[in-house]
């Protein structure tokens, strides 16, 4: 990482003051994009070898994969010491590591190695690029981004993230009082490892609506419905690590809004400790300053030192200091 | 004497352009939590060897079973053999509510001993050479006459525990 000074662009507060900030390399964010895909490229290698061999040879299930039955069978587990039809002893240790996972890095599995998350991704940037290359399509999408109606859709967009809050209870309290796992008849990761079973279902019609949706909206089911991803956000809230913003260094480019899958207005934040965070580091890479974005660890203590008020000379002092133009 | 610099300062807080909308907060720029910098290949690399460490150490220690392997509590076998004739199926059932689709008719038979294959198998629609090692899920799906959890009802009716 090479470290370089340049003039940033004007900023729109201060007119006549440029200010400098150190420059983060070109190829940092390539770098940091291409190593997370390359590990989600992996996790569905892993996952492709397992559904394969499930309809090859019957051999392991690929439900053994899945810690989100982990946490459905947890109460049926603790109180009686069973586990659900359908759940066994590897989700549970799944879910114990993704919720360790969590408590350090809130969304990393999400961002990660959840490869239902990257089949979204996947759909999506596939979307894009047809949309890209389609005049007609492209002119509607720009017309639909800077549209009216986008206020409003910002509002559905809001109160549809709640949905994900009353999956995970349907599925949790489903699980402890019925004994069988509710959610997995609506699960589209269910039908995503089935799905060379060509069984038509309510988790098949749910994965198909998702993928659909991903055309348009980046990791629906993440944003609006995944029950582990609000397990994790629960979690996540307890982590000391999280990305942070330096004001002073924020070059109020937006590139971090824009990169961030979830939709998180990185740049409002000190630290995005958003609970639909999924720790994908895209706003870091996609930050170009060196010290706008980083990821930091909190350490117990508050900051206990403040910074004295400014007197007049110290605001000469700066003021002299200034690169005015 | 009125300083020219902090009244340009008092003039623009006070400027309406940079009133803040009602409703609205003032964005934060710094926060109050002691914070360190990682670098960020040091994180990726932990949060990479953290799952990673810790399902090696639930496996070492037996506690990993998924459809091939039995190491649960739930189960009568001994941990992390593998149970069933051909060694396919999950762990032996301990109550007619833990038997699963992946069990095989054997593994039925021998966990509930009053009842018989031939019982299981005419229960599931299947002909009666039916091998016993045949899963239940796949008599389920080929017998079009009960389902796992209608099983687990029947088996708790014939008096199994």
């Amino acid at each position: 990482m090479t470290m370089q000074e340049e003039r940033t662009d004007r900023s729109p507060n201060a007119t006549d003051v440029w200010v400098r900030v150190p420059r983060r390399a070109a190829a940092w964010g390539a770098r940091a994009r291409w190593a997370r895909h390359a590990i989600q490229a992996v996790v569905i290698a892993v996952v492709g070898w397992q559904a394969a061999g499930h309809v090859t040879s019957g051999g392991q299930s690929t439900e053994a994969w899945c810690p989100m039955g982990g946490f459905e069978g947890a109460w049926t587990v603790l109180t009686t010491g069973r586990t659900v039809a359908h759940v066994h002893t590897s989700s549970l240790v799944l879910a114990a590591t993704v919720l360790v996972l969590a408590l350090v890095g809130r969304g990393f599995f999400c961002g990660w190695l959840c490869p239902l998350g990257t089949l979204q991704e996947v759909v999506h940037k596939a979307g894009r690029a047809v949309t890209d290359r389609v005049p007609p399509l492209r002119r509607l999408r720009r017309r639909l981004e800077r549209g009216a109606g986008i206020e409003r859709w910002r509002r559905i967009d809001t109160v549809l993230r709640w949905g994900r809050w009353l999956v995970l209870a349907w599925a949790i309290i489903g699980a402890a009082v019925t004994g069988t796992m509710v959610f997995r008849v609506a699960d589209p990761w269910i039908a995503l490892l089935m799905v060379a079973q060509f069984e038509v279902s309510l988790a098949f019609v749910v994965l198909v609506v998702t993928l659909v949706l991903a055309l348009f909206v980046q990791r629906p089911f993440c944003r609006y419905a995944c029950p582990l991803g609000a397990v994790q956000s629960l979690a996540g809230k307890l982590s000391p690590i999280a990305i942070q913003r330096d004001a002073s260094a924020c070059l109020g480019c937006d590139l971090c809004n824009q990169a961030c899958p979830m939709a998180i207005p990185v740049n409002t934040r000190t630290r995005v400790t958003d609970t639909s965070c999924n720790g994908c580091l895209e706003c870091v890479a996609a930050c170009p300053s060196l010290n706008g974005l980083s990821v930091t660890l909190a350490m117990p203590t508050l900051r206990t030192r403040r910074t004295p008020p400014a007197t007049e000379p110290d605001l000469q002092a700066a003021a002299a200091s200034e690169i005015m133009r | 004497m009125r300083s020219p610099l902090r009244a340009g300062l008092r003039d623009a807080t006070t400027a309406p352009e940079l009133a803040l909308p009602r409703g609205q907060r003032a964005v934060p720029t710094q926060t109050r939590l002691h914070t360190r910098r990682i670098p960020v290949a040091m994180y990726i690399a932990a949060l990479l060897l953290l799952p990673t460490l810790m399902v090696a150490g639930f496996m070492s220690a037996g506690l990993w079973a998924n459809a091939e392997t039995s190491a649960t509590t739930q189960s009568g076998t001994q941990e992390g053999t593998p149970s069933g004739e051909n060694g396919a199926g999950a762990e032996a059932p301990a109550a007619p509510a833990d038997v699963k689709g992946s069990m095989t008719v054997q593994q039925v038979v021998d966990a509930f001993p009053p009842i018989t294959a031939a019982q299981i198998l005419g229960k599931l629609g299947a002909a009666l050479n039916t091998p016993t090692s045949t899963q239940l899920k796949t008599l389920v799906e080929k017998g079009n006459s009960i389902d796992i959890p209608s099983l687990r009802t029947w088996l708790q009716g014939q008096g199994a525990k």
